[in-house]
């Protein structure tokens, strides 16, 4: 059964109880909390995944929950664990779906060791991959979701999860974090998205999430090959360009944007050496969502 | 270098060196060189006279400066060393 078919208060008091396991495809998890309203952002934002028994293996345990104390009367407060740990400084109480989320991340960045994590949105079409490693601000994430919502399967946007052996991509499928002007661009870009709620004033700016869409949950366990790397960049009124990378300066920069690379030593430079070989590199700088969209549609054809 | 781990893009390379786990972005030139020594050993004289036949005509009066400054670069990132009567090598 997926979150949406599930009764919102039959949701609640599984999440209160024994939780809920998630599976991203490249990772599980499972997640615990009582608040209400978290507890209903999750039915949106996950709505195709399926919900999974919280009672099997998991690489993370995360959970939500309002912080007590005389403090929390003036200033009301969500805490996420992760493995039961407090890791980080709780959020504003507003704010626990990307308290959630973001927390998720980090649990899993800073645990999964068995793959290569780049920081990178990543989408598939036609059995390649299309790579896509940026810093915050690039405009990384607005264009891995309207490439999601115009024929492109979307594995991830934050993590692109390179598997050791042969560089595949595997999907790391969560809701997309949009932030400021991009949650009002997807959103006429493609008014059929279901994004949820908009949390205003995150240290993020706003922030809102897109809910992938179901057959990309039905294909999270379905890897991709190398095909693109591409490093976008945001420029207002630039239009469209693409010059292409020397592969030398490909591989440094998604070094540079891995989340543990340094840690994993000679596998992680042959997994990369390997991503870096089979892919064709560009840099696309772009003001122009739907063309840019367009432009990676054609070149990614010409690999096939 | 035992476990020196080469990525070759065309005329540019990507080396990680196993004792230090750095990696090194080497241009076509250094890589040329390395490539050489990972052969077998060779004096400087000779990583000269080699890049004087590979660098363009306008560059090749200068390939002994070029080959004295690679040659630095490498032994300062790790990756050569001298092995004895003038030779450099990749160990």
């Amino acid at each position: 059964m997926r979150f949406s078919d599930v009764d919102a208060g039959a949701l609640l008091q599984q999440l209160s109880s024994s939780g809920v396991g998630i599976d991203f495809g490249a990772a599980r998890a499972r997640i615990q909390t009582r608040l209400p309203a978290l507890a209903a952002m999750i039915k949106t934002v996950y709505a195709g995944f399926p919900v999974e028994d919280p009672s099997g293996m998991f690489d993370l345990s995360v959970a939500v929950r309002r912080v007590g104390g005389l403090r929390s009367i003036l200033r009301p407060q969500v805490e996420l664990r992760c493995d039961g740990v407090r890791e980080f400084e709780p959020f504003p109480l507003d704010t626990p779906l990307p308290l959630l989320e973001w927390g998720t991340n980090y649990g899993l960045a800073s645990r999964l060791f068995c793959y290569l994590l780049l920081h990178a949105g990543v989408v598939e079409r036609g059995g390649r991959a299309i790579v896509m490693p940026a810093m915050p601000g690039s405009g990384k994430s607005t264009l891995t979701a309207a490439l999601s919502l115009r024929g492109f399967r979307l594995l991830s946007d934050e993590f692109g999860v390179v598997r050791l052996q042969d560089a595949a991509l595997l999907p790391m499928l969560r809701p997309l974090a949009l932030k400021n002007e991009s949650i009002e661009v997807i959103a006429r870009f493609a008014p059929e998205a279901v994004i949820g709620p908009r949390f205003p004033k995150t240290h993020k700016g706003t922030v809102a999430h897109l809910a992938p869409l179901t057959p990309h949950v039905d294909s999270r366990h379905l890897p991709a090959a190398p095909g693109l790397v591409v490093f976008p960049r945001f420029v207002a009124d630039a239009g469209v360009s693409l010059e292409a990378v020397p592969k030398g300066h490909a591989f440094a920069r998604l070094a540079v944007n891995s989340f543990n690379y340094d840690a994993l030593g000679p596998e992680s430079f042959d997994a990369l050496g390997k991503l870096v070989q089979e892919s064709s590199c560009w840099q696309l700088r772009y003001g122009d969502l739907p063309r840019a969209v367009e432009s990676l549609g054609k070149l990614l054809d010409t690999l096939n | 270098m035992p476990g020196l781990r080469v990525a070759a893009f065309g005329a540019e390379a990507v080396v990680f060196d196993p004792l230090s786990w750095n990696a090194h972005l080497l241009n076509p030139a250094a890589w040329a060189v390395l490539e050489l020594l990972l052969d077998s050993p060779r004096s400087a004289g000779q990583i000269a006279a080699f890049l004087e036949r590979v660098l363009r005509p306008e560059e090749g009066t200068s390939a002994r400066l070029h080959a004295r400054h690679l040659i630095d670069e490498l032994v300062a990132l790790g990756l050569v060393r001298p092995v004895g009567e003038g030779a450099l090598a990749v160990l």
